[in-house]
């Protein structure tokens, strides 16, 4: 209880609330005395431990209603059954997963048709998650025209940067347009925003290329070879007449990416999309796949697509067979489906594979499936991450980032364009 | 039945509604011996909370009304200078035969010395709200009322009270709470208190109840009063207070009191007559009343 409580505390930090240290301890204390149950105490006790201003108060309820979410309003999925299990009590995030009924044919085999026997953890992979935040300072700046439209993160007032509207005359630097690369992502963005960003995308691009060039061309040449260094040059006694250099054989990897395009990280996906084939090129072995709560093929409706200038990601997403856009994420069920579609690149996996997965990690409560994840991840050469959402908002209220992360190379904040770019420049990191 | 159910249903029987977050606030400031600050609009029942909660914990209340120079002198202690000067004008023989046998000023400073702190001691404090609150024989329920209408020079000397309990009398030494008191500490939120007094203390938000929860008052309170006549006269206010056509908000009091102005004239509704003949107990402003009662059927519905 504590951990969460603390999570909690940090939510609210996150969303504006000024919470002490001092204040965290009474919390605590007060949760001792009145529990968890019922939870119209549980939640008094700690509004009054935490919340010490009116103004904080509509912060407080929305962190509260999210974080604590009651078990018995988990929503049903829309399409499928997969939602019609049994829910597990807690009053805490992380406890209340939804275990689909045994007769589901698309029921994950985690609570149906696996074993419940042996619950799988989810396997660390060799070598360092490498985890890529934006500065903090950066971060300050990107807050930059609506500060929180997501629901249970109210908006936190910065002031002076209502950048979208026109603000009175200042300085120079205030005049200064908004930089597109600093739109913040993890909110729905206007048409003529959209517009800009989306022209920013091919100079982002080259960018990324230009780095990528230098590094290729660097590999190119090679390291010194001190081996055959030495073996070639044993006839003039060890003068080294000539310098052998090994150059690693260039790999042209299968990208898969894995893109999250639901309501909620729909400008994300839609200038992620955007960046990654133009990235990738025509002749590049790409493979795209949209999920929601399902996981759907779509590398055909990608390359056809011309940008969020001519047609919205949104209205792309209708023409998309077995796609609900308006459903709520359900990543375990999704990833579970990639598993099981072994006719595709992401299902068969291969030593060439690499994985790129954008989304929040949010599934609004239903079973994450980490094993299913950890098992598609297994297949792949290598996995990177983006969440569009920031940094600290990670792990927070439904997200379940932690369980899919310990399968990850790489996870990037990918709140804006730059971040978008950072990661798609790490795809590079493998041609 | 846990402390806030039984918080609950005490302050029921007292004629007063009480939510959980009012029951629970109650039950761990109590427990965590932290200081409730209540924050609201006037006429919401915050004080009515500190009265019913000495109540519910058979304890003295003991009330500090704050109010802009409010200082230490007035909230915590005084030296009776009128009984000390008393005493000095009856004890004057006694002092003559104390300084009788002396020769010299300095010898009667020194036989003077040892007696001087007599007229310094507790026979001659006057405890004020803070010190009796601290120095009570039973824990008592101390009422700090209005705390935003005091400067912020009180509100950081009040801060010092409430984190130790002890207060300092440079001719007595410290002394120390023998009980902890139950400090509740109300706001009109007429000025922002300081952050830390607020992280000191437990925070509740109280504000105008619902429809239905001011019904249930309405006619707890007025007992007599019919259940549709009670909904009108609340739907009334609560037009009234949603509208921001009048300088204040009616409080829970008056409207109560406006209720039983109405049963009192034995009015069977809201007819402009009985508005005009009544009104005046939940308007106490004569521009708010005048245009109330220029459209009296705007907030009638």
């Amino acid at each position: 209880m504590i951990e969460a409580l603390e999570r909690f505390i940090q939510i609210l930090r996150t969303a504006g609330v000024r919470v002490s240290p001092a204040e965290g301890i009474d919390a605590a204390r007060a949760v001792q005395v009145v529990g968890v149950e019922p939870r119209a105490l549980f939640r008094a006790a700690l509004k009054s431990c935490l919340c010490k201003s009116r103004r904080d108060a509509p912060r407080f309820d929305r962190a509260f209603d999210e974080y604590f979410k009651a078990p018995a309003a988990a929503p049903a999925p829309r399409r499928g059954k997969a939602g019609t299990g049994a829910a597990e009590t807690s009053p805490h995030r992380g406890a209340t997963r939804r275990k689909p009924a045994p007769e589901d044919p698309e029921a994950p085999p985690g609570a149906g048709g696996r074993p419940a026997a042996e619950p799988r953890q989810p396997r660390l992979r060799e070598g360092r998650l490498r985890v890529l935040v934006q500065p903090e300072s950066r971060n300050a700046r990107h807050i930059g025209h609506a500060p929180a439209a997501r629901p249970g993160f109210p908006a936190t007032p910065v002031k002076g940067r209502a950048s979208n509207r026109p603000r009175p005359r200042a300085s120079p630097q205030a005049q200064a347009p908004p930089d597109p690369r600093a739109f913040d992502l993890s909110v729905p963005l206007t048409t003529s925003q959209e517009r800009v960003v989306a022209r920013e995308v091919p100079r982002l691009v080259r960018q990324i290329r230009l780095r990528a060039g230098r590094r290729l061309g660097a590999a190119r040449a090679g390291r010194l070879w001190t081996s055959r260094l030495l073996r070639d040059n044993i006839g003039t006694e060890g003068v080294p007449f000539s310098i052998p250099f090994r150059a690693r054989r260039p790999r042209r990897p299968r990208i898969v990416l894995l893109v999250d395009v639901s309501w909620s990280v729909m400008s994300a996906s839609t200038f992620f999309l955007l960046m990654a084939r133009e990235f990738l090129g025509r002749g590049a072995r790409v493979s795209i796949h949209f999920f929601v709560d399902r996981c759907v093929d779509a590398t055909d409706k990608v390359a056809r697509w011309k940008g969020p200038a001519q047609m919205p990601l949104a209205r792309l997403l209708d023409g998309v067979p077995n796609l609900d856009p308006k459903a709520a994420s359900d990543y375990g069920r999704a990833f579970f489906q990639a598993l099981r579609a072994r006719g595709t690149a992401l299902g068969r996996g291969g030593r060439d594979v690499v994985l790129v997965v954008l989304g929040d990690a949010r599934s609004n409560r239903r079973d994450p499936q980490a094993w299913a994840f950890d098992e598609l991840a297994s297949r792949c050469r290598r996995v990177i991450w983006l969440n569009p959402e920031p940094a600290a908002r990670w792990d927070t209220g439904d997200s379940d980032l932690s369980l899919y992360l310990a399968a990850c190379d790489v996870v990037c904040e990918a709140r804006d364009l730059e971040g978008l770019a950072r990661g798609v420049a790490e795809i590079a990191r493998n041609r | 039945m846990t402390g806030p159910e039984l918080i609950a249903a005490r302050f029921e029987e007292g004629g007063f509604i009480c939510s959980t977050e009012v029951a629970t606030s109650l039950h761990l400031s109590d427990v965590l011996k932290k200081p409730l600050l209540l924050e609201g609009p006037p006429g919401v029942g915050k004080t009515e909370i500190a009265r019913l909660w000495a109540d519910y914990n058979a304890s003295e209340l003991i009330r500090l009304q704050c109010y802009e120079g409010l200082d230490e002198a007035r909230a915590l202690y005084e030296w009776s200078y009128g009984k000390q000067m008393l005493y000095a004008q009856l004890l004057r023989e006694k002092v003559g035969d104390l300084l009788s046998g002396t020769g010299d000023l300095h010898s009667a400073m020194g036989a003077l010395r040892g007696q001087a702190d007599e007229f310094f001691s507790r026979d001659f404090l006057l405890p004020r709200p803070l010190l009796a609150a601290i120095t009570s024989e039973r824990p008592a329920v101390l009422l700090v009322d209005e705390v935003d209408r005091s400067d912020e020079e009180f509100e950081a000397f009040l801060l010092e009270v409430l984190s130790d309990y002890q207060v300092s009398v440079p001719e007595l030494g410290t002394i120390k709470a023998r009980h902890i008191p139950r400090v509740v500490l109300t706001s009109n939120d007429t000025r922002e208190l300081s952050d830390a007094l607020r992280r000191r203390c437990l925070y509740l938000y109280i504000d105008f109840p619902s429809f239905e929860d001011e019904v249930r008052i309405v006619r707890r309170r007025v007992p007599g009063l019919p259940e549709e006549m009670a909904s009108r006269i609340v739907k009334f206010v609560q037009r009234l207070r949603a509208s921001a056509e009048t300088r204040r908000s009616p409080g829970i009091a008056e409207v109560l009191d406006w209720a039983r102005a109405l049963a009192a004239v034995g009015a069977g509704g809201l007819t402009t007559d009985a508005l005009r003949q009544t009104l005046g107990a939940l308007i106490k402003n004569r521009e708010d009343l005048d245009r109330v009662l220029a459209d009296p059927g705007k907030h009638r519905g």
